[in-house]
């Protein structure tokens, strides 16, 4: 553990409903848009197979993100079981890739919900409203992460229920549907259009591992973590499948393709206002679900990332009322605010795809040495034991190594400029990690020793914090 | 000057108070543990 870190700690006192309104929070906003640009690559067959394909992934993130997450308790989320189960060179790589992802989602949240306020009361100002949504989500997470999840559970369950509200409405027949659209549209780039569509797949979950990265500051976290997880990734399959069926029966596929907010405009179709009303509510109080979750889950990585001397251990301070990391949440401001004035959002936004996918090349690797280290199946390491691992773990990383791949139709100089940011970090935190020459033990998570560590020396890499 | 300029100006001076009480607390926490 780090010398300089702060005597103050994250309080804990979250429950199972806070990790699924943070998980769920964060990715909701993902099935109100973004999803249907897999239908105008491969059509409604390309958009059910990307749906399909990218729930199976993130089955089996979650499941890897559950039982590491219930086991090392930290609020660093991907990058601590990175830095404890892989090294300190992917760790930061994790770390950044994290990072980057949530605030470059944040400032694209903050961004979406000024123009929804523009396009209801035309007179206002993108700038001052997207700065007032960073300025009022970092106060709120500044106070206290209770507030600021309970704040997303509310939201969140309103914007979801919203959607079960129109598809049973929809279903039963209170709605004109076109089952034609579903013909016209099934594949209009054959083959390769099923192919290519595969890299919108992870709209529909795109941060949902992000829910564990709350485990030190839930009150039980062996139970709360696994426990909100899953029930938010069963949430999102659901809520993608009504979300396809209902944008399939109710916009043209070439129409939806193209569509800003494609389940507002699945509303406005219908004709009936109760629905307009509920589904553009339901698209406004998502964009700020999501940004707010973005700024909790940011500011964990980068006070983890901290806290370990990756980067200055000035962030790691904990607020000594509100018990938040409040340096390293006012530090996500600047950069949310620089990310949505850039003016290159779209590049942005894929950035944080590619660095998601990264993400989930390495979580279920930092599984498959954590299965070899601890092959223990004790309450005290393993709280959560995910069924059929390890070789699921490999399937999801050849599902993400897929995915990746086909990011090169269309973003291939985003790929090669991820792998160059991600591969310089690698290299200068794996340097920078020896120099500091940090050394610390399992004892201190109340773990024995990993199996071979006398060969491997994996004992002088890690650096254990705190337990329940 | 139109309603609408003074609204967009109060959602700047919102912003900005934010900003500023959030900055001021974290350098008074920071002033205290030395």
């Amino acid at each position: 553990m780090s010398e300089n870190h702060e005597s103050a700690s994250l309080v804990k006192t979250l429950r199972p409903f806070h990790v699924w309104a943070l998980g769920v929070g964060i990715v909701l906003v993902g099935e109100y848009m973004g999803w249907n640009f897999t239908v105008a690559k491969g059509g409604i067959l390309g958009s059910l197979l990307a749906m399909l394909v990218a729930g199976t992934m993130y089955v089996i993130i979650s499941l890897c993100a559950s039982e590491l997450g219930a086991a090392t308790k930290l609020a660093g989320g991907p990058y601590d079981w990175a830095r404890l189960f892989i090294g300190p060179g992917a760790a930061a790589s994790v770390g950044l890739a994290v990072y980057m992802e949530y605030i470059a989602l944040e400032a694209a949240d903050a961004i979406v919900v000024a123009f929804i306020a523009q396009s209801i009361f035309p007179e206002l100002q993108v700038f001052p409203v997207t700065l007032f949504v960073i300025a009022l989500l970092t106060f709120i997470n500044y106070r206290g992460v209770v507030a600021a999840l309970t704040l997303n559970f509310f939201l969140t369950m309103i914007a979801f229920i919203s959607i079960v509200v129109f598809f049973f409405a929809t279903a039963f027949g209170g709605v004109n549907i076109h089952p034609e659209y579903l013909f016209q549209g099934a594949l209009p780039n054959g083959m390769i259009g099923l192919f290519a569509a595969l890299q919108f797949g992870p709209w529909f979950y795109l941060g949902i591992e992000g829910a564990a990265m709350c485990a030190e500051e839930c009150k039980h976290p062996s139970r709360a973590v696994p426990l909100g997880q899953q029930a938010g990734m069963i949430t999102l399959l659901v809520g993608a499948a009504m979300t396809l069926y209902l944008c399939s029966v109710l916009i043209p596929a070439d129409q939806l393709g193209v569509s800003v907010y494609p389940l507002f405009e699945a509303a406005q179709n219908s004709g009936m206002f109760i629905f307009v009303a509920l589904l553009g509510l339901g698209t406004f109080l998502t964009c700020v679900a999501s940004a707010n979750g973005c700024v909790c889950d940011s500011s964990r990585s980068w006070f983890a990332l901290s806290r370990d001397n990756y980067v200055s251990s000035w962030f790691s301070a904990v607020h000594p009322r509100y018990n938040t990391p409040y340096r390293a949440v006012i530090f996500t401001m600047p950069v949310a605010i620089g990310f949505a004035f850039s003016g290159f959002l779209d590049q942005v936004i894929t950035f944080s795809i590619v660095s998601g996918l990264l993400c989930y090349v390495l979580i279920p690797f930092a599984l498959i040495r954590f299965r070899n280290l601890f092959p223990q199946n004790t309450s005290t390491i393993r709280p959560f034991v995910s069924p059929l691992q390890p070789y699921i773990a490999y399937f999801a990383i050849a599902i993400a190594i897929t995915i990746l791949s086909t990011l090169y139709w269309g973003y291939k100089y985003n790929l090669i400029f991820a792998f160059v940011f991600y591969g310089i970090a690698y290299f200068y935190f794996s340097h920078r990690h020896r120099s500091l020459n940090i050394e610390n033990n399992w004892t201190e998570m109340g773990w024995p020793l990993p199996s071979g560590s006398e060969n491997t020396g994996i004992r002088k890499e890690v650096t254990g914090i705190g337990d329940e | 000057m139109d309603i609408w300029t003074v609204i967009n100006g109060l959602i700047y001076i919102l912003a900005f108070g934010l900003i500023a009480w959030v900055l001021l607390d974290a350098g008074r926490v920071s002033k205290r543990r030395g």
